[in-house]
């Protein structure tokens, strides 16, 4: 009992972190946008235009400052991809500046910890669910015991 | 499978990505289908039903041609470009803007899209797509109907009006007689234009598997009428300010140079392959300066620089 009570208050302790309220993700800003070079790539010197039908679109984005190069080709869209591959330029860049040491941004130890929660949540609630049915069970079995026991003393004394 | 016309394992991978989001994992009899047609040389486009173009999604059907990045990268650097140029803000009057051979209708759809926001109550935008396809025409409209709704929502929302019309490009009566029914603005602004430019004998040789069997010939296989038309009817006949037509070689560029009038400035871009790309020309005794369109979309899009000295020693 004591051992239960124990186990709630450390877990109010550390669930600090909510889904709704991570670290925002990092932006691309107007700056970033004019220390960076856009290539798109479409591989190869051979025929263009209508002659061939290419279905996909990569957009390779470096940051000459820092030397970054990120590529993204994660969808058909060449516009998506142009957006996703500054996201993840935003996230990089954002990686480098922290110096907390693990080289991690804010949102990802957030979400790392929320990952964390959510399984120490898990693992207690099933726990749980598996405490009440040791319990119930251990009932049903002391029961059967007695009345086993009841039949043995009727016997023995029959 | 997917390999017949995929180079590279990661490609068909993605590729097969994508048919799952479509067809999902578990109807695999569909998934199996559509891979075959794809081991077939069909488009990838015509299975899936569209391509991303800009910030829209066009439908691809079968009878028309899939728009292509090459378009795509030019069309939106010339609506950066008109963006840029603050001339719609400034002056007073209506634009409008054509386009020719107009296909799925990716390139004045995006026109629409990407300027709709400039117009105001004193300025209108007209934008006429024309096309000889029946097919192109009506998978136009129906581009237009997924995008925008309706014509009379997009009146009321903007100040812009959307026309398609069937048209024979090269039949010059039919084109002015279309063109004598506008009361309201006649002279269009900008005559954008992807006509069917590789030349017969490339076709064979040069041209994809996947094309070369899939996608309709009439607007792949062409090499001068269109750029001949555009200098004796358009420029010729003084119908148009500027103008940007797509080009598949470097003859087709310089031809349309070569037979510019004087007062015409003009310029070849390349696209992000390095390939020639474009050709663009404006009139500089129009009431408009077009040089603040042209100059920026010279800017986003690599010149051909030689061009202009070889032109000369011609």
């Amino acid at each position: 009992m004591i051992r239960t009570i124990h186990r709630s208050i450390s877990a109010t302790a550390i669930r600090a972190v909510k889904r709704n309220h991570l670290p925002p993700r990092s932006k691309f800003t107007e700056q970033m946008e004019t220390e960076c070079t856009e290539v798109f790539i479409h591989g190869g010197s051979g025929a263009g235009g209508q002659k061939i039908n290419k279905t996909n679109s990569k957009v390779q984005l470096k940051h000459i400052p820092s030397g970054i190069v990120v590529t993204s080709q994660i969808t058909r869209s060449r516009d998506q991809n142009r957006k996703d591959a500054r996201e993840r330029m935003a996230y990089e860049l954002q990686k480098l500046d922290i110096d907390n040491g693990s080289g991690e941004a804010p949102r990802d130890v957030a979400l790392r910890q929320l990952k964390q929660q959510n399984k120490k949540a898990k693992s207690k609630k099933s726990s749980k669910k598996y405490q009440l049915h040791k319990e119930v069970n251990d009932q049903l079995k002391h029961e059967q015991d007695l009345q086993d026991q009841e039949i043995l003393r009727k016997l023995l004394n029959g | 499978m997917l390999m017949a016309e995929n180079r590279t394992i990661p490609h068909a991978r993605q590729e097969l990505r994508w048919l799952i989001q479509k067809f999902g994992s578990n109807n695999s009899a569909t998934l199996f289908r559509a891979c075959l047609e794809r081991n077939r040389h069909v488009p990838l486009q015509y299975i899936l039903g569209s391509q991303p173009f800009g910030m829209l999604d066009i439908k691809c059907k079968e009878g028309v041609l899939i728009p292509r990045w090459e378009t795509e990268e030019w069309c939106l650097n010339l609506t950066d470009s008109i963006k840029r140029s603050k001339l719609i803000n400034s002056g007073a009057s209506n634009w409008k803007i054509m386009d020719l051979c107009t296909g799925s209708g990716c390139i004045p759809l995006t026109m629409i899209n990407e300027t709709k926001n400039l117009f105001s109550n004193q300025t209108r935008l007209y934008v006429d797509a024309l096309d000889y396809s029946p097919i192109a025409i009506d998978l136009s409209k129906l581009n237009f109907k997924t995008n925008f709704d309706n014509k009379v929502a997009l009146s009321q929302n903007f100040n812009v009006s959307f026309n398609i019309q069937k048209c024979n490009i090269l039949n010059e009566p039919e084109i002015i007689q279309y063109l004598g029914k506008y009361k309201e603005k006649r002279k269009i602004n900008i005559l954008t234009c992807n006509p069917p430019y590789i030349p017969h004998h490339e076709f064979i040789k040069d041209v994809r598997s996947s094309v070369r069997m899939y996608e309709p010939k009439l607007a792949l296989i062409g090499n001068l009428e269109f750029y001949k038309n555009l200098n004796d009817l358009w420029v010729g006949k003084n119908l148009i300010d500027s103008f940007v037509y797509e080009i598949g070689t470097l003859e087709q560029a310089l031809y349309v140079q070569n037979n510019l009038p004087s007062s015409w400035i003009s310029g070849i871009t390349l696209d992000s392959n390095n390939k020639a790309r474009c050709i663009f020309g404006y009139n500089k005794e129009a009431n408009i300066d077009y040089s603040k369109i042209f100059n920026h979309f010279k800017q986003t899009a690599k010149v051909y620089a030689s061009i202009a000295n070889s032109d000369v020693t011609k």
